[in-house]
């Protein structure tokens, strides 16, 4: 078994052409494809780490929002409840105000009808005297001493009405 | 065929002029045709974005490959995939043409010397102590390219370095080790299919028919193994050559 430098020579030229062939038509392009798909991969992952990021931005804010809208509302149903309490006491003393003032009129109109009624008893019973009067002294009275006597008896009716 | 015809060298098939044309070269150029074929229809699928089962099974093997060559030297994977791919899928097919049908009958009845000799038309590629040769030539010229361009004039120094004696003796070892790998490449290879070839003629010879099935699984498992172990080693060469490190 000898080399035969020709033979050698046809073999590794064989084996080039085959390298650059294959090089050329095969491997090129399945490399091109491979980093194609591997930085597709990449810009993925980066886009999903980045929509990941932006979800937990998102997430604060939401919850941040939520706390500050609680703490609104706390503050809302504190004013509502404190301007209640000052409506339901301004409603208090206006109703109060109100039954005081009824009272009070109520109170006038009772008596000014009492006063009515005083007035009336006082001249039945004046007019009830002086008739009574007049029957049992017509014949026995004369009327300056009949005038006399039915003025100090007024005056006694009087007397006794303001003591009651 | 009465005897066993059993060749250490390849033979001749046809001479033009003194440039004798021998039955490994013939396969040889077979291999090398059959995956350019492959390489260019794989390529016109491509070009005419047609998505067929062979293209996908092309693409499928090389980038398994790839992923390969990318696990050994992630960063230069795409410098040294192409040669790994190409010595693994010529050692891979030039061995395993070992086991096509009528490798050692058929073939041409030559004149030698006066004498009638069977020449057989097929021999494994591999089979050739000047194709194993070749690509262990390809492998170390690469191993020392690839030095060079990524180490600089440096790269050499661990073969000629001159501070002291002792590093002068390690560099000539170095010279020494790099000659070695070129044999150990040439003749591991050529030495493994040769004999798988030699084994299956005699078993064929011996027991006919279903005698040798199970050697030529045994020949399939090494063809791949030594296909393997050729690519593994050069791309392991290049990665060392191309680290700062000296060995």
């Amino acid at each position: 078994m000898s080399i035969k430098w020709y033979q050698l020579l046809f073999q590794l030229v064989n084996f080039g052409v085959l390298l650059f062939i294959l090089n050329r038509f095969l491997y090129r392009p399945i490399v091109k494809i491979i980093k194609q798909r591997n930085q597709r991969l990449t810009d993925s992952l980066k886009a999903a780490e980045s929509n990941l990021k932006e979800k937990e931005v998102i997430n604060q804010l939401k919850l941040k929002a939520a706390e500050e809208a609680e703490k609104e509302a706390v503050k809302i149903i504190e004013a509502a409840k404190a301007s209640a309490k000052d409506s339901g006491k301004k409603i208090v003393e206006e109703a109060k105000d109100e039954a005081q003032r009824q009272v009070d009129k109520k109170y006038q109109l009772m008596l000014a009808k009492l006063s009515d009624q005083e007035d009336k008893i006082k001249k039945n019973v004046a007019d009830l005297v002086v008739t009574t009067t007049s029957q049992v002294l017509k014949d026995s009275l004369s009327p300056a001493e009949q005038k006399s006597i039915i003025d100090s008896q007024i005056k006694k009716l009087e007397k006794r009405l303001k003591n009651k | 065929m009465a005897e066993l015809h059993i060749s250490i060298s390849a033979e001749p098939i046809f001479n033009l002029g003194h440039f004798e044309f021998t039955n490994s070269m013939l396969v040889s150029l077979l291999v090398s045709a059959g995956l350019s074929l492959v390489a260019i229809r794989f390529y016109q699928h491509l070009k005419q974005n047609k998505k067929s089962n062979f293209a996908l099974f092309v693409a499928t093997v090389i980038e398994s490959l790839y992923e390969f060559v990318q696990s050994v030297t992630p960063h230069h994977a795409g410098k040294f995939f192409p040669l790994f791919t190409t010595i693994f899928l010529f050692v891979i097919f030039g061995s395993w043409a070992e086991l096509l049908p009528g490798l050692d009958t058929i073939g041409l009845i030559k004149v030698v010397n006066g004498q009638e000799r069977f020449v057989p038309l097929l021999r494994a590629a591999t089979a050739d102590v000047h194709t194993t040769l070749a690509i262990a030539i390809f492998a170390m010229a690469s191993v020392q390219i690839y030095g060079y361009k990524y180490q600089g004039i440096s790269y050499f120094k661990k073969f000629f370095n001159l501070t002291n004696p002792i590093n002068f003796f390690v560099g000539f070892l170095e010279i020494i080790a790099e000659f070695s790998r070129l044999i150990s490449f040439t003749f591991r290879l050529f030495g493994n299919i040769f004999a798988g070839e030699v084994l299956l003629i005699v078993i064929a010879f011996l027991l006919p028919l279903f005698g040798p099935l199970p050697f030529v699984a045994l020949e399939i498992f090494v063809g791949f193994i030594q296909a393997l172990v050729f690519a593994m080693l050069t791309l392991v060469f290049i990665n060392i050559a191309v680290s700062s490190e000296h060995h």
